[in-house]
């Protein structure tokens, strides 16, 4: 009896959260997603702003808090160092070329800083919750970039006080880059954990520590932002494309506070619509 | 105590949003509300456990890019084999044992349904390390819950 009951009442369950994921798509499910999340969002983000000291020390695996901190300050300060060298670098060159390449990561126009209030609980989802909205001039495909002008993500949905942002090594996300030296094109794809480069052809030389930058490909980015460097390269001859993994300049799981390019109005939307407003 | 259920679903899953989310791919691999669920139904049953994945994963999904349906099937697994757990009306060091079991099984599924539908798994150590947090939390939950488990025996059940 108690087995027949228990059966009755998983299936109801099952039954339940089916008819809830079937109904997610209206709009009102939206609405009431979004109301709800403005209030459980601050009470889990103050969780976890008052759990930080903890969870420093367990992300630094037993190394002390003040050491951890040093180093993250100098990783800033050399992330900054090279952001500049690749400004100058980037300005050279588009005085050389003299064409589009007229916004470099030290000329970033109009932008608007947002603490950041969660990272997405779900597994294999790199995405994190901005304390910034539409109000603040937000809007969806905008540019978001972490310390040293690095280029971390792109707001994917906004509402009034808060946005969705997805980084660059969520599995969804893919942007168009440039290798700096060899200004090789390419496309990079996040797989839920690292940094890959794709559709760069097995013959083009490509070197470690190459630093790797957003291009104007597809009007999505504004070109020259600053995303990391060249882990290692792989080419295989039965291969077409090399096997390009990235390390990024900015650690990801430890972003408090982002920049958004405000200003940046992508040509194209992110669902390869022409922008009409 | 479907109240406390309640409520345990919706402080895990405010940890499991803020601190563990904050802990990276090793913390979000740490299935909070599945260890929890998982180990109440391996003493409660299925009932109470139910509402406690209910309230999880409407606070999960108002939180997360995935939806609130999605967490509540990713959860059900939990419930699910916690109430397993409870066939045979077992002793308490089995009961502990096999919670502990049925934790790692719901939370496994747990992390394979959200991360399949989010295209990308997190890393093996984090998994093997969240996998085995989650067990230890369901079992720690079964034998604490134990004092307070249905009486299954009585005459007229």
């Amino acid at each position: 009896m108690t087995s027949v009951r228990n059966l009755a009442w998983l299936s109801a369950a099952f039954a339940a959260a089916l008819i809830l994921l079937v109904l997610a798509p209206i709009p009102f499910a939206g609405d009431v997603e979004s109301h709800a999340a403005s209030l459980t969002a601050p009470i889990a983000s103050t969780l976890r702003s008052t759990t930080r000291p903890v969870s420093d020390v367990l992300l630094n695996a037993g190394r002390l808090g003040e050491l951890s901190r040093e180093n993250a300050s100098l990783r800033q300060d050399l992330v900054q160092a090279q952001a500049e060298l690749t400004a100058l670098r980037e300005q050279r060159h588009a005085q050389e070329q003299s064409d589009a390449l007229d916004l470099s990561a030290g000329q970033l126009g109009t932008h608007v800083t947002a603490p950041v209030l969660l990272r997405d609980p779900a597994p294999g989802r790199q995405m994190l919750l901005v304390g910034r909205g539409s109000e603040d001039g937000l809007r969806t495909g905008q540019p978001v970039l972490g310390s040293g002008a690095t280029l971390v993500g792109m707001v994917t949905a906004v509402d009034k006080h808060r946005a969705r942002v997805r980084l660059l090594h969520d599995a969804d996300s893919a942007v168009a880059i440039a290798l700096q030296s060899s200004r090789t094109q390419g496309s990079l794809a996040g797989t839920g954990d690292t940094l890959r480069i794709e559709m760069v052809s097995s013959v083009t030389p490509v070197a470690a520590g190459d630093l790797v930058l957003t291009s104007a490909l597809g009007g999505l980015l504004p070109p020259g932002l600053l995303i990391g460097r060249v882990a290692d390269a792989e080419a295989r001859a039965e291969e077409l494309f090399t096997l390009i993994r990235v390390e990024p300049l900015v650690d990801y799981d430890r972003l408090e506070q982002v920049l958004i390019l405000t200003d940046f109005r992508p040509s194209l939307t992110l669902t390869g619509e022409p922008e009409t407003r | 105590m479907i109240a406390l259920a309640a409520l345990l679903g919706l402080g895990a899953a405010l940890v499991q949003g803020g601190p563990l989310g904050g802990l990276g791919d090793g913390g979000a691999a740490i299935a909070l509300p599945s260890a929890l669920a998982t180990g109440w139904a391996s003493v409660r049953g299925p009932r109470e456990a139910i509402v406690l994945v209910f309230v999880a994963a409407a606070i999960l999904g108002v939180l997360s890019d995935a939806r609130v349906g999605l967490f509540a099937l990713a959860l059900m697994p939990a419930a699910v084999t916690g109430t397993l757990a409870t066939i045979g009306v077992p002793g308490r060091r089995t009961r502990v044992a096999r919670a502990a079991l049925a934790g790692w099984l719901g939370a496994a599924a747990y992390l394979l349904l959200l991360a399949v539908t989010a295209g990308g798994l997190p890393g093996g150590t984090a998994v093997a390390w969240g996998l085995a947090a989650s067990a230890f939390i369901a079992a720690t939950t079964c034998l604490a819950l134990f004092p307070w488990r249905p009486n299954d025996r009585r005459l007229f059940a």
